[in-house]
Formats: structure tokens, sequence, C-alpha cells
């Protein structure tokens, strides 16, 4: 669903750490604050960062099939039921009710307007932090990241990992449907006995992989010294440096006036 | 030449084993050979190749005697990172040795496991992606190339750092014909360039012409140790009920002095002996008129995408009752695609389905009871504790479903599977669970039968026994489908082929009609076998298919 995408935009060129701070900043930001306007510039500055990176509209197809669940969901949810809450003190408006009668338990779920303000702002609060960070993956190469941990002096064992599971967990869903389909063509009802008929079957087939993966790895040296060279490596540059700040500054902003809100 | 490869009295069996895998071993390899190393499947070639780069003993354990020495060293007392940079390794399959989310990073894995210098890794990297040739490739994802490119990057990681053998197990035999051509040019050249090969391998129409000496393993031991034209000349292969080159066959059969290695070694032998190419030109061929009784597959327009890309586009193609249809393409070709459409796995974008007059999306219940379908890897489709039950899945729970006790003893008599009936199927030979797969399709005697992929790595003792009786299937009645990639299997088992190339129908005729178009089997990747090759080089159009097609001097057959 979310993968790189090949591009040379400034996104793609800066440091994935950066990328990291920029996330971070805006995700953190939009959880302090509750204001509409601070929160409608998150989008704004999420949406240029996402201009910026020159991903194709249908890359991002799924995003917005996400984001638009949340947002109705979020919405409606939060306009029905915020006021409902017990620790609820303030006024309640109702505009109308989603129910023409009294329903036992649930009652005529009436749509409130602080609900539906608080609503709003939980869903522009789940737009930022979902925009932010997806942008990571999606600008980012993978041999980048694992640069990116082994600078952040992750063990080998676990870039391994991450590496490998790249491709032996859509390899382990390849087979899942290949015996699936195979027990479906064989029966045509098939329940939770068979799943666990499939489970045992794709956990032997895994485990050969596993066992051919780990021979293939001990011809290649790995683990051979604790000390290992890296061909590539990453640096964070003036950009990368900027990039921060202007994330930094933009959490700085919104700390600064959260505080004032609060204090 | 120096000696770099030394193993005296080796034997081997595996924990838990009584039955050694290697008997008493004495091998001896020099610098610069291209060894060939050919035996049944559980012959010992794997097992003895793992001594040669150190995974035995270091990573596998068993009962070990005698002594492996590589450019002097003990793998008994050298670790395998040490061995392995005189040592390279290619498994079978490319897909369990690929780590790196890129070529260049997978190509400089090892290097950087050695810890060399970031200069050296850098002269490490440009020697491999060049000597392999896939320079290319350098910024692209592993996992997205084809098979052969895959194979390609296994290697070039292997002899990225240099090693001076390069140890092959098996490494075509995952690949469409175009991978394999890929794989084996890049091993010629590297072995032009000095580097000593040994190659594990099942098939040798395409290499044995490189080889410089041809090991011969059945049971544990070497059996035959020479240069390939002799061990061929003494019939050692058929001895053990392998096939040799196909070329080799014909050579055989035309009485040549010196056997054929290659295509154009055969095509002179051909084009000596004018009389013996008459007689096949005339040589009538019999048996393989299609006779048409009712359709029993239909497909019209039938389109369909996955995600963004278009698997199959505007596919037509109808089959009669009792057919035997080859269904040929290389990888990607949509070919599974296709057969998983008809079995209702997939669901059509647009077009029209119908199999024995059945809807695949609306009847698939009735379906499943009529039509057969094998997947290429046997284990995918066996989930059960015992033969027996795997037999009777599928009949239990079922609205209808039943137990026909007489049906499955019936099948499983037939399959040789008495003696396994109580055992887990994963337990078995390669070769048995494929008998177990095909009769867990026999036990509901169907009208059809989809067989994807049989005979991917297997030796053509169970090629031709699983195929014979395939073959006899379709004799009593049984449409069979069969996709393959193996061409020498589609020439003599079918009577037609479909060859798709990009999710369309390239060609569709009786298989002597599609032999014939050589230039559009080459567009759709595919490598003719080296008899249709030859009888149309020679003229013979349509091509000859099978060896016992050729006729000597038979000059009254000139008409």
């Amino acid at each position: 669903m979310i993968e790189y995408v090949n591009s040379n935009s400034p996104l793609h060129r800066l440091d994935p750490r950066s990328k990291i701070i920029f996330s971070f900043s805006i995700m953190l930001a939009a959880i302090l604050t509750s204001s509409y306007i601070i929160l409608a510039s998150l989008i704004i500055i999420s949406i240029i960062i996402w201009i910026m990176a020159d991903v194709p509209i249908k890359k991002l197809k799924p995003i917005f099939l996400v984001l638009f669940t949340f947002v109705l969901m979020g919405t409606l949810t939060q306009a029905v039921f915020y006021t409902d809450r017990t620790n609820y003190t303030g006024p309640v408006t109702v505009l109308f009710n989603l129910l023409p009668y009294n329903v036992p338990v649930i009652g005529s779920l009436p749509v409130t307007v602080e609900g539906l303000m608080y609503g709003v702002v939980f869903s522009m609060r789940m737009v930022v932090i979902i925009l932010a960070p997806v942008i990571i993956p999606f600008t980012t190469h993978p041999s980048d990241m694992i640069l990116v941990l082994r600078e952040m002096r992750f063990p080998e064992w676990m870039i391994l990992l991450i590496t490998m599971s790249i491709r032996f967990i859509p390899l382990t869903f390849q087979n899942f449907y290949t015996i699936r389909n195979a027990q479906k063509l064989r029966k045509i009802k098939t329940g939770f006995h068979d799943l666990m008929l499939l489970m045992e079957t794709l956990l032997i087939t895994s485990l050969k992989t596993s066992k051919q993966m780990a021979l293939s790895l001990e011809t290649k040296a790995f683990g051979y010294s604790s000390k290992r060279t890296s061909l590539k490596t990453i640096k964070f540059g003036k950009k990368d440096v900027i990039f921060s700040a202007f994330s930094l500054t933009v959490l700085g902003i919104v700390l600064i006036n959260t505080g004032a809100v609060y204090g | 030449m120096d000696k770099i490869v030394s193993i005296n009295d080796l034997s081997f069996r595996y924990p838990q084993s009584d039955s050694y895998v290697l008997n008493n071993i004495n091998l001896e390899v020099k610098k610069g050979e291209f060894i060939g190393l050919a035996g049944k499947s559980g012959c010992g070639k794997s097992t003895l190749l793992y001594h040669l780069c150190g995974i035995i003993p270091h990573a596998v354990n068993g009962h070990k005697e005698g002594k492996v020495e590589v450019f002097g060293l003990d793998t008994v007392k050298h670790e395998i990172p040490e061995l392995s940079t005189h040592v390279g390794m290619v498994f079978q399959n490319p897909e369990v040795q690929l780590f790196s989310v890129t070529v260049e990073d997978e190509v400089a894995f090892i290097a950087e496991n050695l810890n060399y210098s970031v200069e050296k890794i850098k002269k490490c990297l440009d020697f491999s992606l060049d000597a392999v040739g896939i320079d290319d490739l350098r910024e692209r994802y592993p996992f997205e190339l084809s098979g052969g490119e895959k194979q390609r990057v296994a290697i070039a990681s292997a002899i990225s750092v240099k090693p001076e053998v390069l140890v092959l197990d098996e490494p075509t035999s995952e690949l469409d014909s175009h991978g394999t051509e890929m794989v084996l040019e890049v091993l010629h050249r590297l072995n032009q360039a000095g580097m000593t090969i040994i190659l594990a391998e099942h098939h040798l129409d395409e290499v044995a012409c490189y080889l410089d000496r041809l090991i011969v393993m059945d049971d544990g031991r070497i059996i035959a140790d020479d240069e390939p034209r002799t061990i061929f000349q003494d019939r050692i292969f058929e001895s053990i009920g392998l096939r040799p080159p196909q070329t080799v066959e014909m050579g055989l059969r035309l009485g040549s002095s010196k056997l054929p290695l290659s295509v154009n070694e055969a095509l002179d032998i051909f084009n000596t002996i004018p009389t013996i190419t008459r007689g096949i030109v005339n040589q009538k061929v019999q048996g393989e008129e299609i006779v048409e009784i009712d359709r029993i597959v239909e497909i019209k327009d039938l389109n369909f995408l996955y995600g963004d890309k278009k698997v199959l586009r505007s596919v037509n193609l109808s089959i009669n009752k009792g057919e035997m249809v080859g269904l040929l393409g290389p990888n990607g070709s949509g070919k599974t695609t296709l057969a998983l459409l008809m079995m209702g796995l997939l669901k059509p974008d647009q077009g029209l389905v119908r199999v024995d007059g059945l809807d695949p999306q609306k009847d698939r219940k009735k379906l499943v009871q009529r039509v057969g379908f094998l997947f290429q890897n046997p284990e995918h489709q066996l989930f059960c504790d015992s033969v027996y039950s795997e037999l009777t899945y599928g009949f239990e729970g079922g609205e209808d479903g039943f137990e026909d006790q007489e049906v499955i003893d019936e099948v499983i008599n037939r399959m040789g599977l008495e003696k396994f009936k109580n055992n887990h199927p994963l337990t078995l030979s390669r070769g048995e669970r494929q008998r177990v797969a095909t009769a867990t399709a026999l036990v509901k005697k169907p009208e059809i039968m989809i067989i994807d992929e049989p005979t991917t790595g297997q030796d053509w003792y169970h090629v031709s026994s699983f195929m014979n009786l395939v073959r006899r299937l379709n004799q009593e009645g049984v449409t069979i489908i069969l996709i393959t990639h193996d061409m020498r299997v589609a020439a003599e088992y079918c009577q037609r082929l479909v060859v798709m190339r990009d999710g369309s129908i390239l060609l569709d005729g009786d298989t002597r009609s599609v032999f014939s178009e050589i230039d559009i089997l080459r567009e759709a990747d595919l490598k003719s076998t080296p008899l249709t090759e030859i009888s149309l080089k020679v003229g013979i159009k349509p091509p000859l298919l099978k060896l016992n097609e050729i006729k000597i001097g038979e000059k009254n057959d000139i008409q």
C-alpha cells in the first residue's frame, strides 16, 4: 500500500533523519494543540510538503481512503457521544437527532454543536497525524532507512531481520494464498480446522525457507566480525539542518501558543 | 593445472539417518575447470557441494568421515567466511539468497561482512557487476527482477570477493528458457576468464558443450568422472534413468562417432549425412490428429487486472474435451493467472470463462468436483497428517460430500502409495509428494486436470514417470492443461500448444506447427528443443518433435 516512489524531489534528497524530525514535530504539535487555526496550518504545511515530495496522486488513494474513514467516523462519533461523557460539564446544544425516537440504551443519538466542534478538531488532528509520517516511506529508499538504523547503532542482526522481513513477509503471504487456494480447490466450505491445517503447512514451508536463507547467509560471511564496513553512508547536510530547524520552529510556536492558552 | 579442491574418502550421513548420503567420495578439481555434476534427485549432489563451501560441517551437522581441502585449507578447521573468499556458492532458489534492498547492496554484502575497506568494496562491486553484466541493474530492487536477473545477482554476490571457485546447485531449475540462457552465458564467461565452475544440474542440453568434465553420482557415490562425450558414449546416464542432452541422443541414434554436444555440432552431422536428412524429411508422423469432440473450456475476451497491471489482455481460447494442451510462456506471461481464472479463484475484470459448461464464479462447487489442479510445489497442497487423510480431505464436511472408499483405495494402489498410506505427506520425497498431490486430484475422478509446472527442479527419471502417468490419464479421457517451461516435455507429450507473452496469446496450434514458428517462440523468450531447431535449419518443416521420428537411410521414404 505504501511503498517508495522513485523521484529526485527535494524531499527525496533529504536525510531520512530530518524527515523523521519533521514527522515527530508535526505529530506532537497536532496532539498538543486544539486550535482550529493551528491544526489547519499544520494540515497546510503537510500538504505543501506532500506537493514538494512529487508523489503521484494515484499513490495517495489509499491514504485518502483511510483519512476519509477517520474524518467521517471521528466527526460522527464525537458529534454524538462527546457530550455524553460522564465527566462532561459544559453546555449541550442539540442540533438534531439521528433517530426519530428514543431507543432503549442508546437513546435518540443527538448531534450536538459542542460534539461537532470537538469532532472537527479530532478529525483535523487525525489528518495531521496520518499525513506527516507517511511521507517517510514514500520518499526514503529502504536502503537509506537501513543506513539510518546502522548510524543509530542498531545491531546488525536486527537490521538484517528488518531487511529480510521486507522480502520474507510477502513471500509468506504468497505461500499463504497458494495454500488457501489449494484448500478452496478441494473443499467448498473451509473452517477453523482448515485454517489450522493451513497454518501448519505454512509454518513448515516457512521454516524450510528460513533454513535455506540461513545457509545462504552463512556462505555470505554474515556475522563474521562484530565490525562491519558499509559501502554507503548518509550525511546530515545543510538542507537537513534547515528543514529540521523549520520543523522544530513549528513545534516551538505550537508549544508557546499552547502554553499561552493553558497558562 | 593446479589442484585447488581435494576430497579424500569422504562419507557423510545426516543426523537421525542410518544411511550415508555420500559414500567414499574421492575427487580432485583443477584450476579453471568447468565441471558438471549430474545424478538423480537425492543422489548426494547438494551434500557434496555443501562440503566444498564449508556449510558442512560448520552449519549443517552430521557424521563425516574423510577429508575435504579447498586451496589447501581443511574445511573442518577453517570457518565458512574464510572459505567464502575461495569458494562462492549459489543456490537453486534465487528468492532465498537475496537479502538487500538494492542490487548494489546485495553484491557488496559479503565484502561488507568481511569488513573490507570502502575502496576495496567498491572494487569488488565494480568487478562483479561487470563480470556478470548487470551494471544496469545496480540501483534496482532485487525482488522486482525477473528470475534470470535475480539468479545473476546471486552469482554476482557470490563472486564479489573474487573466489577462485564458483559452486552452483541447480541454479537454472526455476528459470524459464531466457533466464537459463542468461545464467549459463555468465557462467561460460566467468570460466573463460579463469574461474573454476562446479555446476550441479539436471538438464545439460544448454551447458554440455561448455563442460570440461562431467561427474555422475548415484546413491551417494561417484559412478563416472570423465569428459562428457565419453560418459554419454558409455550410456551411463541411461543406466541410472537420466537422459543425456538431446543433441547427444541424436548423435547416438545416428551412430555418430563423435557425439554432438551443441546444436551446431549436431547440425554438422546432419549436413554430412544427406540421406539421413532426406529420410527425415519424409518421415510420416502419426497420432497427432486432434479430434474435435466438444469444447470443455471456453474463454472469450478475457481481461484481468492486478492493481494497475494488465495481466491478461483479450484472451480467447477454447479447449476440446480429451486434448492435452501445453500452456507455454516466460515467467509472468499470465499462464498461472489464466489457470486460476478457470478455477474461479480469481474474478475476471472482463470477458467470459466457461469450464465444462460451468461459470467458475457461480458454480465453483460443481467445478472443483470435475477439475483437478496441481500446483507447482506439491508442498502447498498437502495439509493433512497422513497420506490417507490427505486423500479424504474435501469429502468430509461438504453438503453432498461422501467418502468413496473404493475410489480412494483404487487411487492409492494406482499411485503406488500403499506403503506410505499412514505417513505424513511432508516426510516423503518430492516425487512421492507429487504422487500424493496427484492422487488428491484423482480421487474426485476429474474430467480436467490443470497441472502447473510439474517438472521444475526434477530429474528425467521423475519427470518421465510423472508425465507418463499424465499421458495415461489423457488416454483415459481426462483433458490435460499443462503449464510448463520444459520445451522437451511440451514437444513430446502435448498435442497442442498455446504460447503466451505479456498476458496475450501469441500462438495457438498443434505442437508441430507451433514449434515451426521459431521466431515467434523466440519473441516469447522460449527456446526450441535442439531437435526442432536442427530440423528447421535443415529444412524440415514442420519439424521433428521426438527422437523416434528420425529414420536412418530410408530412401524409399522419399516421395
